[in-house]
This record gives structure tokens, C-alpha cells and sequence, in this order.
């Protein structure tokens, strides 16, 4: 099978069975030692980096050595094998995702000066400040980086995280990727405190998501927190029998959700907080042997006498998660005489994402949970309420062909979970009725090991597939479910969100979209982003 | 900040209680008991209280003998301790509004009760406290450090609440914040990140400086010590260049037959460096370093540029590596650990990494990466020992240390001198008091100045035997009534001075010291004493 690519667009993209029939020069392999020359760039400015230290490794003794005030480096007599040479200094990486720590010199390349990349961190940094201007010192900042995993789900990790000096500013040095900034809940005295606040806002951050941030860049935000007075506030925790009390948070009516300390005090049914004046919820959860209660009030506290409320928790709702075989997957079967059951939802790597606007963001992936009843297992999603996004695990034996809860087709629409929920189960359907996807990539027209992206376009638990070409270009997939894809190879792998189609962008001339069916098995030829193209 | 040597009473001008105050101060029989407990015999407070009392009512105070007497019973009965005054800035003389105030006794009351206030718009505060007790203040506010009632480093003036003399007017000066900030930067002027730098104090007396703070270089290669007090301080910085360790790969085992044995390392010994401790303006000895003078809301900056030198490589024999003996496998073979390692310095324990590590095949370790001074290897400190060695300023490139085992130090008391290691860039650094001393014995007594109790003064108890350079000497600071108690004393004789505005003097220089030597009190501490004639003050 095959397909005509659209060439005005894509010259450079092939979609026919590809032909390799390249004449080379006869190689000139040295047989004595070479001396091995080459410069360091800084990959965003393409400057030389003077005092990188480059190592070398492989047939000797490890060598070092450090470039001089042009970026360059010697080796003198290297033995005629494959070595690797690599570079660091503080402030930069050598590669934009960290997967790369050295590259490849072959004997007969010594003669060519090598060129090795590094990327400048980013640096985010700003003042904290009060509404009159006031700096604010020793407040937590942290960087919180979103990052998506193979099947495209994201998740928020913390990269970077100081305090502000005397004068309210901070740096954070962190590398390329998607950020949020959040200066944390701070007690200025036993009386008042900052109250965290986020950057981008929470006003923006349903339209703009996060921050995004380049190698290289010097971003400035100035963050102006509330400070808040503290109130005495006794909770009363009405639950019977031993429990757990994990995580106490407040969660404002716009903005992200931040922890709030708690002591125990007198007996475990009473807690202590100091609570900022305001409107808020307060949400309080406790992790008991079968899974996780919570109980959330809404809150006021505006003045002394201490106030006073009471939680009266509630399980977290329990979403049951079945799966049941395609149809077409099961006549398939039928027809050669198998029966297929069901597989484990455990087996398919299924999590809930909360999505950006969700409250829960931080918190992760929500992965599925077996409990044990009477000898009976069942296995759910336990999460508390918010929205979600549906994610499976690409590279097994089934894929997710449809999924509902009740009347809501998961594969296209969020996933809402209210406190309240009924535990209406979520039915999986899986198909193993994939296609077959091979080809073979080149960069600046040699055939080379790349990174090969999938998008899909169409409606998907498993947004991204993540496939890799050998040193001879050379690729296949064989569990490449149907569906309509955008393909993009890059010379190293270069993380990218399939939400965000700025991340794209920069790269259109080398996407490749294609459909795929049942049992296809095109080939296709691509022409890789190289190095030096790689906006970090 | 000011010293007072006598009683205090700032804020006369706006409390009537000050003038009734004063009277009390000024009884002699105080100094019959100087312990801060109530005193329910002095019949001679009967008047100081009598009119300290009806002020806590509101009621007009009366000045007759006879209605005294009568109001002395409530007095002892419902007396309401408390402890009023005004928050001042020290070097504006303009009041702090809402500063935060908290109280900690010298001795549990019977009945614990929160001690804590706010002062309001204008600075003013009233304390209400649970009993009769030796209070020790600490307020707090934006853009001023946490700090004691007249405090100077961990001493502070205890405000002293009796049953006679239920209340207390004072001002409390707070001083803003001071600042010591900097960059380090190595050899080619390039930041350096994550430096440790540590700050010393210098206290008042001979003492040699102690850290109080550490705090780390961010990515220019800057530091800040904020919210500090007034003093003198030094800074010292630990590193390694980033380079050595990066250029070394890690761990290396030399497992081969014909690979290099322990102490023939094959790195580039260009790279091959370290970077001493490194003390401002940029010496590697403490005897060279500067003081850095602090006044109350100064910042000072303080830049440091290393300067790496040959590393010393240390060689731990199999015998005496981590992994041997008990720890041997089952299969016979010995597992290898890399120890942890520590270097001792006058700056405390700190964690020291090689930047190499070489095994060889006989299970030698080739550590990397050490400049001269002293190093532990923390691996039995669980069990109360410490393996330590010396690498002195002459040593070879590769040397095979003497390892001496002993006790380990207390690892929340590390070292003689360090009274604590202080990790919080923002931290307290200044609340401690002094836990020089190991032994229970006490000296406790009342300073006086021109026969008056004597509030804030110094007081140094100067070994006899050793009073030239002593190591650690035990200091304290009078409370207002004057008394001042010494605890976990060595036995010993001594010399007992009291100093006027010994705060601001140089002690470090003996000659200071010696002329105040000639008047000081000696004494012979064999049990605990409770001196009974006053301690004068003297003047310079």
C-alpha cells in the first residue's frame, strides 16, 4: 500500500517504499593515532563556550580537557577507535531533553573538527512584592515544569526552587519547557502570611496554559501576593474509628490549590489551623486501609473568636473500569477460530490526567487501583473531583478503540468527577487490530538513529507514539493503531505537547500527516529536524 | 546597640509607673535573693506594690502607707503580671506598629498560658503573663530580625517579675536588619554555584568567631545573609571546582589486570584540583581573615575568588576501607562502599565529596579531590566513633593517611566551639544561649553600678589558669534586677568582671581585657554559688 505525499508541501517527504541506493566514497580509516579537534557552541546563540569541559571516552583512559576563549578544543593522538566525546558546564546541558549524554566519533571522522551543542538554561526570575510595592523576603518560589509522557499525558514536575533575597527577587534556573511559577504559602508572623499566588495567572492559565520557555531565554515575572491575617480555627474531624488525616489544602475560588499545616490538638478529632481571612474551600483528606476519604466546607474566616467548623468526610468517588473486545477484533478472531477475552485495564496502562483548569493538577496521573472484597477483586479509578482526560499506554497487545462513562465518549470529551459521582464504570473497549508503520529517516540526507513523533489527529487515548530509527535510518512499528497522524522525526529527541500547536509550528515543513487502516503497511521517508534546526 | 548598666527606664515620659519602679529596683533587699522567684517576705515591697497594683486596675494610685498595706492583699492574690512598653526602631527612634511580641520564661510557670501580643498602630503593647518569672522577650517584624530585648548574640536582658514587682515599662529597640551579601567566583572569574558559605560571629570576649549560618551560591555565584544583627563576622566558603569532579566521570574501578594501581590516577592533572577553605578577603587561614563590622541596617558585600590548588589524593588500603571485615558477602567476596566523608574545620562537620574515586583490584580506595586540613570518615557514627585523618600543608599529592579512631562529637553539638550548626539562610541564627559548658555548676549573683542593679551588663567569668587564650569563656548578661546566673559550670577558679559597655569593646585584644582583669572578682567554684555582696560594674 501506498500513498502519494503531498509534495508542493513536503518535497523533501517520500511515502513510497523507500530506496537506499546511495553511492559512497571509499572511507579513509586511520590506523595511528589522530589528534581530534572540534568547537562548543552555545546551542541558542550558536557562540562559542569558553571553559566547557569536554571529555573524551572510549579505547584509552578517560581525557579532559577545557575550551579556550573560542570554544575550541584538542585531543592529541586519539587511537583510530570509535570514541565518544561529550560537553558540560554549569548553566548549560548537552542535549535539550537530557537523553543525550555523548556522541559518536568514528575513526574516520577525526579529521573533521567536531561541532558539540550546548543548551543555555533558562532563567525565570522576578521580585515578590506586596500590593504597596513592599518586597517581600524568603518566600518559597518554585518552578513547576509540565511535561507530557509517551502516551501524551502530562504531568507537573518540580524543577527548580529557591527563596527570595532580602529584596524580593529570585532566580530560578531551569531548562527549555512549559512552566508554572507559584510563590508558595508563607507566614510572615504567627499572625499573617503571603498567600501563594501563580504565574501566568489563573485568569490566564485556562487560555495560555503555562509559561513557555526557550534555551537560553531570561524570563522577569513580578509576583504581588496577598498577605492575609491568620485565624485560629479549631476543626472538628467528624469520623469514627482510626483514620489518618494526610493532606489539609485550601483551595481558592481561582488559582491553584496550596497546602495549609496542621497539628493535631488535644484529641485526633480536633485540628489546629491557622487559616487565612477569606472565601475559600478547605479540603481535608485522610487515607484509610481501603482507599481515600475527603471531606471539604466552605470556609469564611474573617474574624476572632476563633472559628470553627467541622468535616464530615466522604469516600472519594470509586469509578469501576471494565473493558470489553471489539467487534471487528473478535469476528476476526471468531473467524480463525479463537476466542479472545477481555484483557486486565491493568494491562493497558489507563490513567486519568487532570486537565489544566482542574484543581487537582499537581497531583498527578490518577492510576488505577485493584481493591479486594470478599475474595473478589475489582479495579477503579479513585480520584477526587475535577476533570480528566483519559490516557492509555501505547505498545500493548490492545489499544483503546472507544471508551464511555454513561453517555460521555471518553476518547473526545473530559472525564468530569463530582464529590457526589455515582459510580457509573467506565466500559473500555480494546481492539489488537493495529496497522504496521515502517520507513526509514534521514538527517541532512544521511541516513541516521532519530526520534520519530506520531500525532494523532483523531480522537485517542495515546496521542503520542514515540518511535526510534536505528543508526541505519531504518524503522518499524507494528502496533501502530489506525487512525490519522502527523509525523515529525528530530536528530535527538525534543519533547513536544500535542496540545500546544505552537510547539509545532517552528517544524511544519518536516510534518508528514497520513491515515492509517486496519492491517496497513505503508513505509514512509523522512528527512529529520537536525541538530542545529532544534529551537531549544 | 546601646548597653545599659543601669536600671532602664526608657520610656518615663508617657508610663507613671516608671518613678514606682525605680523605688523597688533600688531596695537592697534584693540582693539578699537574687534567684528570679516571687518573694513573699519583703515587706519592703509593700509600697512599690501598693502602687504598681492600682495602676493595673485603673484605680489612682495612692501613695499612703496604710491603704498600701490594704491593697497588698489583691496584690499578692490577683496580681496580673505583665510586661507594657513601646517597640522602637534602634537607629530611626520612630515606633514599629505591629510587631509581634512573645515571652518565654526562664523557668516553667505553674500554669502555662500563651504569651504573645501585638503591639499596635503606635508601637505600644501590653504582655499579660502567667507568673512571677524571668521573662525573656523577642519581637519580631518585617525587615527586622527576630531578636531578644536587648540582645547581643545569644544573651539577652531577662525582664524579672516578682510578686513586689508584678510589672514592667520598657522601650525595645529593635535593630533593622543587616545584611552581609557577595559573590564567589573561581579562578576565571566565573560564578561559582553551590558554594557553601558559612558565617562566624565574633562575640563579645576573646572567643574566636563561630558559625552561626550557612547558605549556598545560587546560579551567579551570589549569597545573602540576611536578618543579621549588629557584630563583627567573617565568611568562609567551601567548594570544588566543577570541573574536577565533572571531569573524573565518578567512580572508577580499575578492575583490570594491567590497569593502574590505586594512587597512579591517569586523570589530566590539569584538572586534577581543589579548592581550599577559603576565608574573606581571600586567605586560607582564619588567622589571616578579615572581620567584616555589621552596623544595624548595613549591608556590606563581601566577594571571594578561589583559587584551586593541587589535589591530595587519599588511599584507604583495603584493611581499613569501608566493606571489610564484618561486612564481607556471602560468596566471600568484599563488597566496596564508597565511605562518607567528612571535613572537620573550624566551620563544623561539613559533607565533603571526593571528586574522584578509583578502585583497584586489591579493593584499595583512591579518593580524590582533598585539600589540606582534617576529614572524617562518618561510617560508625551510629556507633559513637569517628574515623578521622590529618593531611597537613606539606603533604605528598598521593598520600596513605594515619586513620585514628575516637568518640564521635555530639553530631547536634559538633565541636567544642559550635554551639550549633545553623541551616536556614532566614534562620534565627542569634537565640541560642550560650551551651559552651558541659558540667552543672552554677554562679548566680546581681550586678550593680553605683549601688543601683546594673540591667544588660556583660559579664565574663575568665578561667585563672588560662585567662590569656582561653578557649571558651563563659559569658552572661544582667537582667533588669541586676542578676545574672552562670550555669553548667567547670569547676575551677576564676575571675568574675562585670563591664560597662563591655558590649562594644574590643575583647579580642588582651591588653582590653587585662586592665579589667585587676579589679574582677575571683573565684573558686567547687559547688554552686550564690554570691551575696554585689558585682560592681566597672568603667573603662
Amino acid at each position: 500500500m501506498s500513498w502519494s505525499a503531498p509534495s508542493r508541501l513536503l518535497p523533501v517527504l517520500l511515502l513510497f517504499p523507500a530506496i537506499h541506493g546511495q553511492t559512497t566514497a571509499p572511507i579513509q580509516v586511520p590506523t595511528t593515532p589522530q589528534p581530534v579537534t572540534g568547537t562548543v557552541l552555545n546551542a541558542a546563540t550558536a557562540q562559542p563556550v569558553y571553559r566547557a569541559l569536554v571529555r573524551l571516552n572510549g579505547g584509552q583512559a578517560p581525557r579532559s580537557a577545557l575550551t579556550d576563549s573560542e570554544g575550541h578544543f584538542t585531543f592529541g593522538a586519539v587511537d583510530p577507535t570509535q570514541i565518544t566525546l561529550s560537553a558540560q558546564k554549569p548553566g548549560y546541558s548537552f542535549s535539550s531533553s537530557g537523553d543525550q549524554s555523548a556522541i559518536p566519533v568514528r575513526p574516520e571522522n577525526f579529521s573533521d573538527p567536531v561541532i558539540l551543542r550546548l543548551y543555555p538554561e533558562a532563567i525565570l526570575k522576578g521580585t515578590v512584592t506586596t500590593s504597596a510595592g513592599e518586597p517581600l523576603s524568603n518566600i518559597s518560589i518554585e518552578a513547576h515544569r509540565t511535561l507530557s509522557d509517551e502516551t501524551g499525558a502530562h504531568h507537573t514536575a518540580t524543577t527548580a526552587v529557591t527563596r527570595t533575597n532580602s529584596h524580593g527577587q529570585f532566580r530560578l534556573p531551569v531548562p527549555a519547557g512549559d512552566y508554572r511559577i507559584e510563590s508558595a504559602f508563607t507566614r510572615l508572623t504567627s499572625v499573617s502570611a503571603v498567600l501563594p499566588t501563580t504565574y501566568p495567572p489563573p485568569s490566564d492559565l485556562a487560555q495560555t496554559g503555562t509559561l513557555h520557555v526557550r534555551s537560553g531565554d531570561q524570563i522577569s515575572v513580578d509576583l504581588r501576593p496577598a498577605v492575609s491575617p491568620l485565624i485560629d480555627t479549631i476543626i472538628h474531624v467528624d469520623q469514627s474509628g482510626p483514620h489518618s488525616l494526610q493532606d489539609a489544602e485550601i483551595l481558592p475560588a481561582a488559582g491553584q490549590p496550596f497546602p495549609i499545616p496542621y497539628t493535631v490538638s488535644g484529641s485526633p478529632e480536633q485540628i489546629h489551623m491557622s487559616l487565612p481571612a477569606g472565601s475559600y474551600t478547605l479540603q481535608v483528606r485522610h487515607f484509610l486501609a481501603d482507599g481515600v476519604d475527603s471531606a471539604r466546607v466552605d470556609l469564611s474566616p474573617t474574624s476572632t473568636p476563633p472559628a470553627s467548623v467541622t468535616l464530615r468526610f466522604s469516600p472519594i468517588a470509586n469509578i469501576p473500569v471494565e473493558t470489553l473486545i471489539d467487534s471487528a477484533a473478535a469476528s476476526t478472531a471468531a473467524s480463525s477460530g479463537q476466542i479472545l477475552n477481555p484483557p486486565n485495564p491493568n494491562s493497558l496502562g489507563l490513567t486519568l490526567e487532570p486537565t489544566a483548569a482542574s484543581a487537582t493538577q499537581n497531583a498527578g496521573p490518577i492510576r488505577l487501583t485493584q481493591h479486594f472484597n470478599d475474595g473478589s477483586s475489582s479495579i477503579s479509578f479513585t480520584a477526587p473531583a475535577g476533570t480528566y482526560r483519559l490516557r492509555a499506554r501505547p505498545g500493548n497487545n490492545w489499544f483503546v478503540s472507544a471508551a464511555f462513562n454513561g453517555g460521555t465518549d471518553l476518547l473526545s470529551h473530559d472525564l468530569l468527577i463530582s464529590s457526589s459521582a455515582a459510580a457509573t464504570p467506565i466500559q473500555i473497549t480494546v481492539s489488537n487490530q493495529y496497522a504496521t508503520l515502517k520507513g526509514n529517516v534521514t538527517v541532512d540526507g544521511k541516513p541516521s538513529a532519530t526520534w520519530i513523533y506520531l500525532f494523532a489527529t483523531t480522537p485517542t487515548a495515546t496521542p503520542i507514539l514515540l518511535l526510534h530509527s536505528s543508526d541505519d535510518g531504518t524503522f518499524t512499528d507494528t502496533v501502530v493503531p489506525p487512525g490519522t497522524y502527523r509525523a515529525i522525526a528530530f536528530s535527538h529527541r525534543h519533547p513536544l505537547d500535542p496540545d500546544n500547536p505552537e510547539s509545532l509550528a517552528p517544524y511544519s515543513t518536516h510534518l508528514f500527516s497520513f491515515t492509517l487502516h486496519t492491517g496497513d503497511t505503508p513505509s514512509l521517508t523522512l528527512e529529520a529536524v537536525p541538530d542545529q534546526d532544534i529551537l531549544p | 546597640m546601646s548597653n545599659s548598666s543601669t536600671l532602664s527606664m526608657p520610656n518615663d515620659r508617657y508610663d507613671p509607673i516608671a518613678p514606682s519602679m525605680k523605688l523597688l529596683s533600688s531596695s537592697s533587699a534584693l540582693y539578699s535573693n537574687p534567684v528570679h522567684r516571687p518573694d513573699p517576705k519583703a515587706s519592703s515591697y509593700a509600697k512599690a506594690s501598693a502602687l504598681v497594683f492600682p495602676r493595673c486596675h485603673g484605680i489612682i494610685a495612692v501613695a499612703s502607707g496604710a491603704l498600701a498595706v490594704l491593697l497588698l492583699i489583691p496584690a499578692t492574690t490577683q496580681a496580673q503580671y505583665r510586661i507594657t512598653g513601646i517597640i522602637l526602631s534602634a537607629t530611626e527612634g520612630t515606633p514599629i506598629p505591629h510587631a509581634r511580641l512573645t515571652a518565654e520564661p526562664d523557668h516553667p510557670c505553674p500554669k502555662p498560658a500563651p504569651a504573645d501580643t501585638t503591639a499596635d498602630d503606635q508601637g505600644h503593647f501590653v504582655l499579660t503573663l502567667a507568673c512571677p518569672n524571668t521573662w525573656r522577650l523577642t519581637a519580631e517584624a518585617p525587615n527586622f530580625a527576630s531578636q531578644s530585648y536587648e540582645q547581643h548574640g545569644p544573651y539577652s536582658t531577662g525582664i524579672v517579675l516578682t510578686t513586689t514587682q508584678p510589672a514592667y515599662d520598657i522601650a525595645f529597640r529593635m535593630t533593622p536588619n543587616s545584611i552581609i551579601t557577595g559573590f564567589i567566583t573561581d579562578e576565571a572569574g566565573e560564578p561559582i554555584r553551590e558554594a557553601k558559605v558559612s558565617l562566624l560571629r565574633a562575640e563579645p570576649g576573646p572567643d574566636p568567631p563561630h558559625p552561626i549560618a550557612n547558605t549556598t551560591t545560587d546560579d551567579l555565584g551570589s549569597y545573602e545573609f540576611p536578618n543579621l544583627l549588629p557584630g563583627d563576622y567573617q565568611i568562609a566558603v567551601q567548594a570544588q571546582p566543577w570541573y574536577a569532579a565533572a571531569g573524573r566521570g565518578g567512580i572508577r574501578v580499575n578492575s583490570l589486570p594491567n590497569a593502574p594501581p590505586a594512587g597512579q590516577n591517569a586523570t589530566d592533572p590539569s584538572l586534577d584540583l581543589t579548592y581550599p577553605i577559603t576565608w574573606f578577603p581571600g586567605v586560607i587561614t582564619r588567622e589571616g581573615a578579615s572581620f567584616i563590622p555589621l552596623a544595624g541596617g548595613a549591608t556590606q558585600q563581601a566577594d571571594l575568588r578561589l583559587t584551586p590548588i593541587p589535589s591530595i589524593h587519599v588511599l584507604i588500603p583495603p584493611n581499613a576501607a569501608p566493606g571489610s571485615g564484618s561486612e564481607q558477602g556471602g560468596d566471600g567476596r568484599r563488597p566496596i562502599t564508597i565511605p562518607q566523608m567528612e571535613r572537620l574545620s573550624e566551620l563544623g562537620p561539613s559533607d565533603f565529596r571526593p571528586t574522584s574515586v578509583t578502585i583497584a583490584p586489591d579493593g584499595s580506595l583512591d579518593l580524590g579531590g582533598f585539600a589540606p586540613g582534617s576529614y572524617g570518615l562518618s561510617r560508625f557514627r551510629s556507633r559513637g566513633e569517628q574515623q578521622t585523618f590529618n593531611l597537613a600543608p606539606d603533604s605528598p599529592r598521593t598520600v596513605e593517611p594515619t586513620i585514628t579512631t575516637a568518640p564521635a562529637e555530639d553530631s547536634d553539638n559538633p565541636g567544642a566551639n559550635h554551639r550549633r550548626d545553623f541551616h536556614d539562610r532566614h534562620g534565627d541564627a542569634d537565640r541560642d544561649q550560650p551551651r559552651t559548658q558541659t558540667v552543672g555548676l552554677t554562679l548566680s549573683g546581681i550586678a550593680t553600678l553605683a549601688g543601683k542593679p546594673a540591667s544588660g551588663t556583660l559579664l565574663l567569668l575568665i578561667p585563672a589558669t588560662t585567662a590569656r587564650t582561653p578557649q571558651s569563656v563563659p559569658r552572661q548578661q544582667s537582667n533588669t534586677d541586676g542578676s545574672f546566673t552562670f550555669a553548667r559550670l567547670t569547676p575551677g577558679r576564676y575571675i568574675l568582671i562585670a563591664m560597662q559597655n563591655g558590649w562594644n569593646l574590643d575583647l579580642r585584644n588582651p591588653a582590653t581585657l587585662a586592665s579589667y582583669l585587676i579589679h574582677g572578682q575571683p573565684i573558686s567554684l567547687i559547688t554552686a554559688i550564690t554570691l551575696h555582696q554585689p558585682i560592681p560594674v566597672q568603667t573603662p
